[in-house]
């Protein structure tokens, strides 16, 4: 199923927390909603699910207003961000409960019912533990019990809000993983959101950035990551320093005034040459140690800049250096200016 | 409270002071407490088991059981559904006069119970405001039975309600948009989430809720006229007895009273320890 949000406001009291957001899922589609924490990500979910009202603006469901839906027949599977899981029930009957409540439209016997129940708890690779109860499984179980129960009412559409919110980095990479495989198995619209940036790019079909209720951009995760429509969203997707300069015709000129134009640039697109060469010189201040690689601040005129550099290379600290930009991007008042 | 946050990392008096707060706390509740309980059995029984059922098996003894039984049987289950409707407006909705409500909710706990019982005869009552169009219709409240289930009702009222909102406040509203989302109407949501959810706090507060129904004097005492064998219930009937110096007879009847006190505070311990986690933390009595 497509869905639509055109022109959606949503306010708190006098605190907005979506402003006029509009925004189109393609049926099928996998969409992660990216933003920063107050960002209104939980806030887009349950107006769509039906548990906010907007202020203005509208939701469609295919063709269809989906005001005009009662929220117990949307058939939105929703995975909340504290999973909501019954306490007092069992996992099989946290999963039976969609079924059981709408005996009208799901025509099934107890045996056919108790199957259903079984082969989802398969799917979200929990069989064997139909009898417990929430408090006596880990936070990862409970996110897949959560999902598992979503499921079960055969939704048109699929919202999850922070699905591997709780789960340690390893645990969660093969969860995405895994909801990948299940979104290709299922097909589900589906929407999710996270605050996590790797998250978003490896697992969406498309990414939507959201920053104080507006979107600030839309697009595949090569387009998000390769030519981000704003500084915000360059910052958001990665590490990046901001450098001020001049730029003419969309081509920047360095870091000289007038200061019309900002450049932003990863640590990975700077390259340590000689101290008379290069775009810009300063003194390394320091050196770091991430995963794979070696990471050296330089304080320059324009600010601290963060550059990788190869195991191998000398790093000195307090040596003079110039940096040479090998690829950057051009913003004047948070406009992209120049594509490659 | 356990005994573990007695012996917190936060105690800094000396052994010595320790134990004499503990000496004084038990001895003090030991006068007051335990002594006059014990009073109640002893006195009810110095005379044998003979004239103890004999006492209890007076018309009148029994009918006051009776009596007790049926207004605890009516107002309890008023109170339960006034305290879980009451809760769940105050917590699952935004509404105005909401703060009113949650104030008025606590009224019978800070009104003298006898205010409450006059307040029943100023509205019911013979010269009361209804009294003239009450009599036309020959219904009788005030000196009735009907009058000393209001009373009860009234002062029992804060009890299920106090009990639910900090409990259902804690809950949120979660699981019920779990439930709405998953397709359950209104009242699907009810009886299988939200009820299942509060149901030991509803317990705990009709266990609180009862004992003080069985056992309210003064509202009670007001409305009822004390007619023998017809408007008395157990503590009215143990105030006539023992103005007649009749001791033994009354303090049968008491230990039937006190009897009830410690079933209800063994229960609502047992549940407290059982189910400490799926009932209000911060409870205020
Ligand atoms: N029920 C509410 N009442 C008042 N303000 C709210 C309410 N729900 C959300 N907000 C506000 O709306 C804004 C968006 O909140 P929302 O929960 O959508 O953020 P989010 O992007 O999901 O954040 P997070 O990543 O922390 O979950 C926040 O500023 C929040 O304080
Ligand atoms: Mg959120």
């Amino acid at each position: 199923m497509q869905v639509r949000i055109e022109g959606v406001t949503k306010s708190f009291g006098d605190h907005p927390a979506l402003k006029d957001l509009s925004l189109k899922v393609g049926s099928g589609q996998l969409f992660a909603l990216l933003g920063p924490s107050g960002s209104g990500k939980t806030t887009l979910l349950r107006l769509i699910a039906g548990l906010e009202r907007a202020d203005a603006g509208a939701v469609y469901f295919g063709d269809v207003d989906a005001s005009r839906i009662p929220i117990q027949r949307r058939r939105v599977g929703f995975v909340f961000q504290h999973y909501a899981l019954f306490r007092h029930m069992t996992m099989f009957d946290n999963i039976a409960f969609g079924i059981l409540v709408r005996r009208k439209e799901f025509t099934h016997t107890r045996d056919s019912l108790r199957r259903r129940c079984l082969e989802l708890l398969d799917l979200v690779q929990l069989s064997g533990l139909e009898d417990r109860y929430p408090h006596q499984l880990s936070g990862g179980q409970r996110q897949r019990v959560a999902l598992a129960r979503a499921l079960a009412i055969e939704p048109s559409l699929l919202l999850l809000d922070e699905p591997f919110g709780a789960l340690d980095a390893r645990v969660r990479k093969d969860l995405r993983r895994w909801i990948r495989e299940l979104h290709t198995k299922t097909g589900h619209t589906t929407l999710f959101v996270t605050h996590d940036q790797e998250e978003a790019l490896e697992l969406a079909d498309a990414v939507v950035v959201l920053n104080d209720g507006r979107v600030e951009q839309i697009g595949t995760p090569e387009q998000i990551y390769s030519a981000p429509a704003s500084p915000f969203v360059f910052n958001f997707i990665g590490d990046s320093a901001r450098i001020p300069g001049s730029a003419i015709n969309g081509g920047w000129r360095g870091p000289r005034p007038p200061e019309d134009a900002d450049i932003f640039i990863r640590p990975q697109d700077v390259t340590i040459v000689g101290p008379h060469e290069g775009a810009i010189h300063g003194d390394i201040v320091g050196v770091r140690r991430l995963a794979d690689i070696r990471r050296v601040v330089v304080r320059t005129g324009a600010g601290d800049i963060e550059v990788n550099v190869a195991d191998g290379k000398p790093t000195e600290m307090g040596a003079a250096v110039g940096l040479q930009f090998d690829k950057w991007r051009t913003y004047r008042n948070g406009v992209l200016l120049q594509r490659d | 409270m356990t005994a573990r946050s007695f012996r917190g990392p936060a105690v800094t008096e000396p052994p010595w002071a320790r134990w004499l707060l503990v000496a004084v706390v038990l001895t003090i509740l030991a006068i007051l407490l335990v002594l006059p309980l014990a009073v109640v059995f002893i006195e009810a029984l110095k005379r044998g088991a003979g004239v103890y059922l004999a006492a209890l098996s007076d018309p009148d003894a029994l009918s006051a059981v009776k009596l007790t039984m049926i207004v605890a049987a009516i107002s309890v289950p008023l109170n339960v559904v006034f305290g879980i409707a009451a809760a769940w407006a105050v917590t699952k909705f935004r509404f105005p006069g909401k703060s009113l409500l949650t104030t008025l909710i606590d009224l019978p706990f800070s009104v003298s119970p006898v205010v409450a019982g006059l307040i029943f005869v100023l509205v019911f009552g013979a010269r009361g405001w209804l009294g003239p169009w009450l009599r036309a219709n020959s219904i009788e409240i005030i000196f009735a039975v009907p009058g000393i289930v209001l009373a009860t009702t009234f002062v029992t009222l804060p009890f299920v309600a106090r009990e639910l909102i900090p409990l259902m406040e804690s809950q949120g509203v979660a699981d019920e948009e779990a439930a709405l989302s998953l397709g359950a109407n209104g009242w699907q949501t009810f009886w299988r989430v939200t009820l299942p959810n509060i149901r030991w706090g509803v317990l705990y507060g009709v266990l609180l809720c009862n004992a003080r129904a069985m056992g309210e004097f003064g509202a009670v005492s007001v409305v009822s006229g004390h007619i023998r064998g017809l408007t008395n219930t157990m503590p009215l009937h143990v105030e006539i007895l023992y103005n007649e110096y009749n001791f033994a007879a009354s303090f049968a009847v008491a230990s039937l009273l006190a009897l009830l006190a410690l079933i209800t505070l063994f229960a609502k311990s047992a549940l407290e320890w059982r189910y400490s986690s799926e009932l209000a933390a911060g409870r205020g009595h």
